[in-house]
């Protein structure tokens, strides 16, 4: 006999006369991972918060351990023993890690702090989890796995049952990840229930035993541990594949060559990448991703070996002048971190074309022109004067057009997959593939590799800062999980 | 089949021609209540009454909080979720 530890029935909720969860039935039991993977994203941040706060809802009841603790007749709006780990830290970074999960909780009533016994309730915590995290160590220094850890053990402290994970693929290497489910998988023999919420079936499936199919505010099909098959989950995905037959012309054109490239995490590296080519950087440790961003930043030059671009070869000293005006970078979340939303859609469109056209200010006959060439792609968008009424998928066209217009010769993608729901993340592929026919060659920096097979010529599987194995579109397949 | 310590959960499945999205919607709609005029009003119709009138039986005789709730995908097939409470013998 099981224990529910969360129970949603027909829950339909509205905000400003919009549906966001639309008659959704979910329920996990003790001890038990149940994964949620959004179709698209429409009721999931609804649906973390009605899990996390009893907030009023139009029809149907919570139940949590059992109890009702919200329905459509009562909603108290008090927060459940839930917790939540995301990209966003809850830990206060100038905090040490005791003080963070045991002073800083509900009910923490003690005036003075013996920190010795703080010590000793870490290391207990440790032992119970198997790892070895100091207590003094100030939060702000944790990598991202090590604060997901000390979540965990907040978590714990607090006397939760339930907690959430929500798109952990997004911020921690495959190693770290790999590590934080085995975490999770402890926590399950010590009877917590988790709600593992992420974007891709080949991460969700190998670690739960139900795994439910979100989209449009509701659940459309549970996938047992017997269904859990590529061929089962078929109807419920889009398909990616490239339906525009036209390729770059120039792909024999060598555009950038490393030689024997070594930096801090770099030993050695070598590849090449032509015009219009797409390679995937696929690092699990995510510290050669690092080092490439610092040479494009220009923080850190390479130590030894030959990097030619453009067929001109490069030193560490004078790398940086021939990249700028030739590189382009996406970085991760774009939409929140390369748009200027007080600025009209053609404005960012246009941002650092200056640059690019050595005029101090683009006219507005030329921005006409530029909405006039864009127009066939871009439609009514285009004309926007406030972007935030803009869908996500318009504003990632803004991203990814604007790139387009000012051309470089190589733009880097970090994890551009990250955040995005399976119509967004066919939608980013589409985009790339625009840039590819433009003949811009690209470099994806990711930790997760799923979606970046669709536009990769070739993927660069790294290990200890070196290239284990390089695969092609043909070989694709042999590229295992353990990879 | 799953059980807990007040529910018994029954999941019935098939790999038929499943159904289009308006239908569902509508057809769960109709499971949310309790109303046995759905009943009346669908026998008028060319059959389908027995869904919701099993699930307005079970809501009226078990409690609002247990019923019927389907799951389905056009060409894959359906799933049939029916929530009873659960009744040990001593009881």
């Amino acid at each position: 006999m099981k224990t529910e530890i969360l129970r949603m029935e027909n829950v339909i909720t509205e905000d400003n006369d919009k549906t966001d969860l639309n008659n959704l039935n979910l329920y996990i039991f003790q001890g038990e991972i149940v994964g949620l993977i959004g179709v698209n994203e429409h009721g999931k941040e609804m649906l973390i918060q009605l899990i996390c706060r009893n907030t009023p809802i139009k029809f149907g009841r919570i139940y949590i351990g059992n109890n009702l603790v919200n329905s459509f007749r009562h909603s108290d709006g008090l927060y459940n023993k839930v917790y939540v780990i995301e990209q966003k830290s809850k830990l206060v970074n100038d905090l040490s890690v005791a003080d963070n999960v045991f002073v800083l909780r509900k009910g923490f009533r003690k005036y003075r702090i013996n920190s010795h016994v703080l010590e000793t309730q870490i290391a207990y915590l440790s032992k119970e989890l198997d790892l070895t995290i100091h207590p003094d160590t100030i939060c702000g220094n944790l990598t991202e796995y090590e604060r997901c850890v000390v979540e965990i053990m907040k978590a714990m402290v607090q006397g939760v049952k339930l907690i959430v994970v929500n798109e952990l693929s997004n911020f921690l290497s495959a190693n770290d990840l790999h590590a934080f489910n085995e975490l999770l998988r402890q926590l399950t023999y010590k009877k917590y229930a988790i709600l593992y919420i992420g974007n891709h079936h080949e991460e969700i499936f190998p670690l739960c035993e139900r795994v439910a199919f979100m989209k449009d505010g509701k659940i459309i099909k549970w996938f047992d541990k017997k269904d859990m098959h590529q061929s089962k989950v078929l109807p419920y995905t889009i398909p990616f594949a490239d339906t525009h037959t036209e390729e770059a012309k120039n792909k024999h054109r060598v555009l950038l060559e490393f030689e024997n490239i070594t930096t801090e995490n770099m030993k050695g590296i070598s590849f090449s990448l032509h015009q219009g080519e797409c390679a995937v950087v696929y690092d699990k440790s995510n510290r050669v991703q690092k080092d490439i961003m610092k040479l494009y930043l220009k923080n850190k030059s390479f130590l030894s070996g030959i990097c030619k671009y453009d067929g001109q070869r490069l030193n560490p000293d004078n790398y940086a002048k021939y990249l700028g005006k030739e590189v382009a970078v996406i970085g991760e979340n774009p939409i929140d971190t390369m748009l200027f939303y007080e600025m009209s859609y053609i404005d960012n469109l246009c941002f650092l074309l200056d640059n690019k056209t050595n005029k101090s200010r683009i006219t507005k006959k030329i921005k006409k022109s530029i909405q006039l060439e864009y127009d066939k792609e871009l439609g009514e968008e285009l004309y926007a004067n406030d972007i935030h009424e803009l869908s996500k998928t318009s504003l990632y066209n803004l991203v990814y057009y604007r790139i387009h217009l000012l051309n470089p010769k190589l733009v880097l993608l970090i994890q551009p997959f990250g955040k995005a729901d399976m119509y967004l993340r066919r939608h980013i592929i589409h985009l790339i593939r625009i840039l590819k026919r433009k003949e811009i060659a690209v470099i994806i920096l990711a930790v997760s590799i799923s979606d970046c097979l669709y536009v990769a010529d070739k993927l660069l599987l790294l290990e200890e800062g070196k290239v284990k194995e390089t695969y092609y579109p043909d070989t694709f397949s042999q590229i295992t999980d353990s990879n | 089949m799953e059980c807990t310590d007040s529910r018994l959960i029954i999941i019935i499945s098939d790999d038929g021609l499943g159904m289009e999205k308006e239908q569902l919607d509508g057809l769960n709609n109709k499971l949310l209540i309790n109303s046995l005029d759905e009943a009346d009003t669908a026998r008028d119709q060319k059959g389908g009454i027995a869904i919701v009138n099993v699930n307005s039986r079970i809501k009226l005789l078990c409690g609002e909080e247990y019923g019927i709730y389907i799951y389905s995908t056009p060409n894959v097939g359906t799933d049939v979720e029916i929530t009873l409470p659960l009744i040990t013998e001593q009881e």
